[in-house]
């Protein structure tokens, strides 16, 4: 049994200093990417956008260690030290939660590893960690969609609103966006409940909205996401108005352009996962490079679309 | 005789030659695993869920378990942080601790005194603290203001952070306890015969109570650990899964959950054993959901294992006897 025992002890060490000399032959130039996403099982946009990032890894010929901690933010600390630990040249990171995610930036400023915030922006006593915010602009997201929606109504209508969940960020900012583009015209918001991202409740929310208001009353409601506005359109077409028009601030699933085709939602901002991953690793190779971007925010591009510009705008399907 | 005692201890600990097993396979198979600053690194990453788990344990082995731990962790971060600025640390700290031990304290009385049953309880304080938490939180997070609470959470003495000093100190605590003193052989006693333990004199009511109290104290802690770490706290932290993988990490480790046999060292190597599949599953590239499923696996195989080794032993017992 002791000779056993040694001869376990061995191996072990045996495999440790193979390992050892593995890693010096695999020392090579090639880039490495870490990241960690925030959800990646949860919608078609997250998986898409996973799936974008593995794919486009390979196409530019770099390592990617792509980590998904499932939405939890504890989880994803522990991932970030684990790609610290890994030594990459620079770390995207998706914050499963803005706040929590400072410690996470400031361990790998600590390590000398360059950080590109992705899709959603560390809260700001974090940013002097970062090197720059790649994602989309929750706030010109909804004021083109809101500018949209003027053009459409005119200057003088009534409109309700259906808002996202209280305290989700992305939503707080495309709202704020909206109420820009309607804040010179005599444009009124009557109401303005939560429909949750979610499309029952979502429909829930419409319904109620009908029986208040008499046809007429309201000229469109404003959804803040697609899903949202999938639920709006239920109710519509349940109780068969045609007087309300569907917009919406931005879209994340690519079904949603055979709504704008056929004029059920009036105008959106398309927002691809496919565009917000590219750029997002585009960018981190070259900040990886040393070549890091001018600015620190970099809005992924999100065209407003209706049914008259949708055949213009090519977006790849996800 | 020496062959023998190896071959008792292999089969008293089976979380032993697995992790040697786990040890061997990652360290050939998987680059970048072995090297110090890794291993210390899965050791510091999983410091504040060991001390969850050094309470989970003492209840445990009392014959119950604590399934609020969960929220309970997300409701005294939130008061850690959110305290802070209006009362000051240590008092906004203090007052999460003991809000950890109170919830231990009404689990505790509900079980043992009133004598509902204890998943039923558990439950239900799971389901207030989520609540408490989020109407606390209002849905936002809060960040800690006070530079020596961040501080605690990510400063490191060597390769040890200040939290893995603190849970080597507390297994050291925990062992003594449980081991030298009158309370930790009466939590054994009562695990294990809860009505012999009653007529041996035992208060088994005041001591299962103290139990979830520990329990629910180092729960508590935890959750303030975890704000420190993060510098933040926010309502989701723990749910929906904390209390199972603490649960799962002592289970592992050997420690069994019918009650009156383990100790925290079994919990020690589960906690490092899920931490380290964790660690390797992330250094291999592996999906998420797969490395959830690759510990459910091991889970069963441990347990089996376990149930085998046991089934082994007793059989010789009984031949030699």
């Amino acid at each position: 049994m002791k000779k056993g025992m040694k001869n376990l002890m061995a191996g072990i060490l045996a495999a440790a200093m193979l390992t050892g000399a593995g890693q010096m032959v695999m020392a090579e130039d090639t880039i490495k990417v870490g990241m960690v996403t925030f959800d990646s099982g949860a919608d078609a946009y997250q998986s898409a956008y996973y799936d974008t990032m593995l794919s486009h890894a390979k196409e530019l010929g770099v390592e990617i260690q792509l980590l998904d901690p499932a939405g939890d933010a504890t989880k994803q600390q522990n991932m970030v030290q684990d790609l610290i630990g890994m030594a990459c040249d620079v770390i995207i990171i998706w914050p499963a939660n803005s706040e929590t995610a400072i410690a996470e930036v400031k361990a790998c400023s600590e390590a000398g590893i360059p950080v590109v915030a992705a899709n959603t922006d560390v809260a700001e006593e974090g940013q002097e960690y970062v090197t720059c915010f790649v994602g989309p602009s929750n706030r010109l997201e909804g004021q083109n969609a809101g500018e949209a929606m003027v053009e459409e109504i005119g200057t003088d209508a009534k409109i309700v609103e259906i808002s996202n969940m209280a305290g989700y960020t992305a939503s707080i900012e495309r709202m704020g966006g909206m109420h820009d583009a309607i804040e010179d015209t005599d444009i009124e918001i009557l109401d303005s409940q939560p429909g949750e991202a979610n499309r029952e409740k979502a429909q829930q929310v419409m319904e109620n909205y009908l029986v208040k208001y008499a046809p007429g009353e309201i000229a469109a409601v404003f959804c803040y996401d697609d899903t949202t506005a999938y639920g709006a359109l239920n109710a519509l077409e349940a109780d068969g108005r045609d007087d309300v028009l569907v917009f919406a601030a931005a879209a994340g699933n690519y079904e949603t352009i055979n709504y704008v085709k056929n004029g059920k939602i009036r105008a959106i901002s398309m927002q691809s996962p496919i565009i917000d991953a590219t750029t997002t690793l585009d960018v981190a190779v070259n900040v990886a490079k040393g070549e890091a971007p001018a600015e620190y925010l970099n809005f992924i591009e999100t065209p407003a679309v209706s049914q008259s510009n949708i055949d213009e705008i090519e977006l790849e399907a996800w | 005789m020496k062959n023998n005692r190896f071959k008792t201890f292999i089969s008293n600990n089976t979380i032993v030659p697995i992790m040697v097993i786990v040890l061997v396979f990652a360290a050939f198979v998987v680059p970048g695993f072995l090297n110090v600053g890794n291993i210390f690194n899965v050791f510091n990453q999983n410091a504040m869920k060991g001390i969850m788990a050094i309470g989970m344990t003492f209840l445990i082995i009392n014959g119950y378990f604590d399934m609020s731990l969960c929220t309970l962790v997300g409701l005294t971060a939130a008061l850690s942080c959110g305290l802070q600025e209006s009362l000051g640390t240590v008092p906004a700290v203090l007052i999460a601790l003991l809000a950890g031990a109170a919830v231990g304290l009404i689990n505790g009385i509900l079980v043992s005194y009133v004598g509902i049953n204890a998943f039923v309880v558990t439950l239900a304080m799971m389901m207030g603290c989520h609540g408490i938490a989020y109407i606390y939180h209002k849905e936002q997070s809060f960040v800690a203001r006070s530079e020596a609470f961040i501080h605690f959470g990510t400063g490191k003495i060597g390769p040890f952070s200040y939290i893995s000093i603190l849970f080597l100190l507390l297994l050291v605590i925990g062992h003594f306890v449980l081991r030298y003193t009158d309370y930790g052989r009466s939590t054994y006693a009562i695990g294990g015969n809860a009505a012999a333990a009653f007529n041996a004199g035992i208060n088994t009511k005041l001591v299962t109570c103290m139990n979830f109290v520990v329990c629910g104290f180092l729960s508590g802690l935890g959750g303030v650990l975890y704000a420190c770490y993060a510098g933040a706290s926010t309502p989701a932290l723990g749910w929906p899964d904390m209390h199972m993988l603490v649960i799962a990490a002592v289970v592992l480790g050997g420690t069994k959950l019918s009650g009156g046999s383990g100790n925290v060292w079994y919990t020690l190597g589960g906690i490092m054993l899920l931490g380290i599949i964790d660690n390797i599953m992330n250094l291999l590239n592996v999906q998420t959901y797969v490395s959830t499923m690759v510990n459910g696996l091991i889970m069963i195989g441990v347990l089996c294992l376990d149930k085998v080794m046991m089934a082994k032993q007793l059989k010789k017992a009984n031949l030699e006897g």
